[in-house]
């Protein structure tokens, strides 16, 4: 076993090393990588992952959307969904009310249209916020906007906003390709007669990414 | 409840429900009719000779420390062997709280559909028991009865199983050989439940439903596939599961608009549906009027939705129980703490209250199903494929301080149980009591002849049951049980 003082010292190291390693140039802290820019992931011999769960999806949504826990979803406008109407459903427990002391073993039949009302409700609420105040928008700012629709899906602004979308949810760049293809989204979303498809194309777009199992599991 | 995701489940899940099906032995054959079972859980403890085997105290000779009633309050009708009690106090045990009750008005009512069959158990935890109740004590596998009857009668359901109670009565079966739909998929918030068996309806401001199918489409076909995360556990259990029931839900739960035919809030100011794009179930003021304390009584509430996954054939099974937590209302108590085993504090009161409540959702919800027909035909309601299985922990202990009223009792193994279905032969008593004992016996499992020599097992009542409803049990090595069978 080591000394006291020779772990320390150990610990100090790693962590130096971590600090040096993790921040670029400017002092900010590394990029992240994007998935072209590393080998193939090879696949997992045990594959174990697992749903993240009530808690977990409703701080993962409110931190990275920026929205308060109690402005992610609420059925009827009065009933949380996480912490209430969905929790056992999204693998969490009720053991004051309803004596349910241990959370379900897999995900339930149900709970994938359940995960996906809290995320659509967040993103729908996350995009309406940007869209009123573009200035000081999280994700979707910046946007080229000819009243309610977007000019040039596939320019910089719409890409860069699809990766702020991708860097919230997911910690790691868009690829182009998923890029290009949230970006293609669009024309039908315009097609449709929405009247207000680039909303509506910010909404779905962060839905896409929020509900898929990248962001669900871990 | 356990996790027992197996890779079989898996591949089961694959199949889709008529996938599955052929992987089932048990799965009924074209020609047989559909058939319900609601296991109605008495929580705590529902002793039998504290209703339907009540003993007087002209009967007995230890009338005075056993728990007998007097004899005015046994109520008997000529046309059956069952009893029942009527009673009434100023208070249940220190809870200064009146009550009235009147086990002979359901009696009255339903005594022909009615068959109460003596049971010893082996277990006096409340969650061991209320599991054992459900799998005969592990007697095919461990698997529920839920789970048999939604295996053999549910593949093509949207949710063949659905559990909203707690404790070991919402445990799952410990047959991982078995699809996963056949599973309870559990229920906490019946009322508000149905809201999530859609992905995008009733959200303010939601994209049209086309919109959101085709961000579906957009994951599933073109983000999803190339990542990094698919890569590594895209093979993973957990992941070939989710997306299963991701397309399941789609198709089966929201393509059947069952957020609307299983909602059962009215459209008010308080529950604003019509603000948010929904409507009521279009039985939700009927339900409203029968089940008087919807919006108090989880429950009511319960029964209320069990009743429409049954009329709307989502379900097959479906599990139903009160909570262990005090509900007032109507001037009284509704729900005393704990259910039935606040009888350790009050038996006699706790009983009458208990017995009453679950008496009172069963008949309400036989008269939702009579009125309900099985099929266009009419020839059959809903109720003549049904099989209500009142399932409780364990009984109470038989004895009381001399000639007490206000006693408290403990966990005991002896007790029975109560069927309520057309499918059983009914009005009768399958065993019996001793009334200087209060213990029971058994009875001959063929013909139902009442046997001193034996008791009745968790696994004979589970392979009744199972008889009753038509479920196939060859290769079970469950006994022989013909005798519930109508």
């Amino acid at each position: 076993m080591l000394p006291r003082s020779a772990l320390s010292a150990c610990l100090l190291a790693c962590a130096a090393a971590t600090i040096v390693t993790g921040c670029d140039d400017d002092g900010d802290t590394a990029p992240l990588p994007s998935s072209s820019a590393v080998p193939a992931q090879p696949a997992s011999p045990k594959a174990r992952v697992r749903f993240k769960g009530d808690r977990v999806l409703a701080n993962d949504l409110s931190r990275d959307l920026g929205l308060e826990p109690t402005a992610i979803c609420n059925e009827l406008g009065s009933h949380p969904c996480t912490s209430e109407v969905h929790k056992v459903t999204l693998g969490g427990v009720d053991a004051y009310d309803r004596q349910i002391y241990v959370p379900l073993g897999t995900t339930a039949p149900t709970t994938p249209l359940a995960a996906e009302r809290v995320v659509l409700s967040a993103c729908l609420e996350r995009a309406k916020r940007d869209f009123a105040a573009p200035d000081s928008a999280l994700l979707f700012g910046g946007l080229v906007l000819d009243g309610p629709k977007l000019v040039d899906v596939h320019g910089e602004a719409a890409s860069a906003a699809i990766d702020r979308v991708y860097v919230a949810l997911l910690a790691r760049h868009a690829t182009p390709g998923e890029i290009s293809a949230v970006a293609e989204s669009y024309a039908s979303i315009e097609a449709s007669g929405d009247p207000t498809p680039a909303a509506t194309w910010a909404a779905l777009s962060c839905f896409a990414v929020g509900t898929s199992v990248e962001f669900l599991f871990y | 409840m356990k996790n027992l995701l197996s890779r079989r489940n898996v591949l089961q899940a694959f199949g889709g429900a008529l996938g599955a099906a052929t992987l089932s032995q048990t799965a009924r054959s074209e020609d047989q009719k559909p058939a319900f079972l609601i296991v109605l859980g008495a929580a705590g403890g529902a002793s039998m000779i504290d209703a339907f085997l009540a003993i007087r105290a002209s009967e007995s000779a230890n009338a005075s420390t056993l728990n007998t009633f007097p004899d005015a309050s046994v109520v008997s009708i000529p046309e059956s062997p069952l009893r029942s009690v009527d009673t009434s106090d100023t208070s249940i045990g220190p809870i200064p709280f009146g009550y009235s009750t009147s086990q002979s008005a359901f009696l009255k009512k339903h005594y022909q559909d009615m068959l109460v069959a003596t049971l010893t158990g082996t277990s006096v935890n409340h969650t061991v028991a209320q599991e054992r109740a459900r799998t005969g004590n592990g007697a095919w596998l461990g698997r529920t009865l839920e789970e048999c009857v939604a295996n053999h009668f549910g593949a093509a359901s949207a949710l063949p199983n659905v559990n909203m109670a707690t404790g070991g009565f919402a445990a799952r079966g410990l047959d991982a050989s078995l699809p996963l739909w056949a599973f309870g998929a559990p229920v906490a918030a019946p009322a508000l439940w149905p809201f999530g068996l859609d992905g995008a309806r009733g959200i303010k401001g939601a994209p049209d439903l086309e919109l959101v199918s085709q961000a579906r489409s957009l994951r599933d076909k073109k983000l999803e596939p190339g990542t990094s995360f698919m890569r590594a556990f895209g093979d993973g259990e957990a992941l070939a599961l989710w997306k299963q029931q991701r397309t399941d839900a789609v198709t089966k739960l929201e393509g059947s608009n069952l957020i609307e035919k299983l909602n059962l809030l009215p459209d008010t100011a308080a529950t604003p549906l019509s603000q948010y794009g929904l409507a009521s179930s279009p039985d939700a003021a009927t339900l409203a009027a029968t089940f008087t304390n919807l919006g108090t009584d989880e429950l009511e509430a319960q029964a209320a939705l069990a009743y429409l996954l049954i009329k709307n054939r989502v379900s097959a099974s479906v599990t139903i129980a009160p909570s262990f937590s005090v509900l007032l209302g109507g001037g009284g108590i509704l729900n005393p703490p704990l259910a039935f085993d606040f009888s350790h504090t009050a038996n006699r009161a706790t009983q009458a209250i208990m017995w009453s409540r679950i008496l009172g959702v069963a008949d309400k919800l036989i008269g939702l199903l009579k009125s309900a027909p099985l099929d266009p035909s009419g020839s059959e309601s809903l109720w003549d494929r049904t099989l209500i299985y009142v399932a409780t922990d364990f009984g109470r202990s038989k004895t009381r301080p001399a000639d007490s009223t206000d006693f408290g009792s403990g966990h005991d193994l002896d007790n029975g149980v109560l069927l309520l279905s057309p499918m059983v032969k009914g009005n009768r008593i399958l065993g019996g009591v001793n009334p200087d004992t209060g213990l029971t016996h058994g009875f001959d499992l063929t013909t139902g002849v009442p046997d001193p020599g034996r008791t009745t097992s968790e696994a004979e009542i589970f392979s009744g049951i199972l008889d009753a409803m038509g479920v196939d049990t060859t290769g079970a090595g469950l006994p022989a049980v013909t005798a519930f069978r109508g």
